[in-house]
């Protein structure tokens, strides 16, 4: 086995840009673009509290399932793409747990966290210990 | 291609090392940020077709082996109050008849007691082989 020794990864030809063959050694994949630039892990009862998380500077609680996230790096513009994870407990017993990121920004996103309980499509904030997200894009 | 590295690890000089394999296998395939099929930003997405009102097909530049991959996305653009999003694949659940190894169908809707899909702004990536 073969060990590259090393803290930093450069493209030579564009700094940012390197290929990675794929699994079917016939193409490749572009290196930074498939990594995953934040994630984090978070409690949203209580007070609200990072498990875990990867380039990811604060988390501020404005309210009852309203959050925002902060990243160490930002990003380049808003045009990242963001997955979240949330699950409502069963003592709520709801129909579904949903989300929504109403304010997005290359330091930060805000989301909003909640239930459908009435099934008329309309979201009722809640905080929820398990919350889940991660983001791809470009860093600045 | 400026050059090429055969390896299978690695390792930093304080933060552990890595095998490669995580780094082909653990990266992202396809990702897509847009609404209604007007794509903001991605990653080996050819172009998006629209199907309809929450129906977007992302297609694929590089083709995926098989359709054994695992895609799902989020992010919709909504607040407290107001219809929400929320990822859907027909009916609710994952449906690899809507997907194909040159591209996926994530549906997005809302949920209300006709149980309607809607355009929003959402985001797919997908994880799994390169052909």
């Amino acid at each position: 086995m073969s060990t590259i020794l090393v803290n930093t990864l450069t493209g030579t030809s564009t700094a940012g840009s390197i290929a990675v063959t794929g699994e079917g050694n016939s193409t490749t994949t572009n290196l930074q673009q498939g990594l995953a630039k934040s994630w984090v892990n978070f409690n949203g009862t209580g007070t609200a509290a990072t498990r875990d998380s990867f380039n990811h500077a604060s988390l501020t609680d404005n309210g009852t399932g309203d959050f925002t996230l902060a990243y160490t790096n930002s990003f380049g513009n808003v045009n990242y793409a963001s997955s979240v994870y949330t699950s409502i407990d069963a003592v709520a017993g709801f129909n579904t747990s949903q989300f929504g990121s109403s304010t997005k920004a290359a330091a930060n996103i805000r989301v909003t966290i909640g239930y459908d309980g009435s099934t008329n499509g309309t979201l009722t904030a809640y905080d929820t210990a398990a919350n889940e997200m991660h983001l791809m894009g470009d860093l600045a | 291609m400026a050059g090429k590295i055969v390896a299978d690890q690695l390792e930093h000089s304080t933060a552990g090392s890595l095998d490669t394999q995580f780094v082909v296998n653990g990266s992202a395939k396809a990702w897509m940020h847009e609404t209604h099929a007007t794509v903001h930003d991605s990653l080996n997405v050819s172009s998006a077709t629209d199907g309809g009102s929450g129906d977007t097909v992302m297609n694929f530049s590089s083709a995926m082996s098989n359709t054994n991959y695992a895609n799902h996305g989020g992010g919709f653009e909504a607040s407290i109050g107001t219809n929400s999003g929320y990822m859907a694949y027909h009916a609710g659940q994952f449906d690899s008849d809507n997907k194909t190894t040159t591209a996926c169908n994530p549906r997005k809707g809302f949920y209300t007691s006709s149980g309607g899909f809607g355009d929003y702004i959402s985001s797919t990536v997908v994880f799994g082989d390169l052909a």
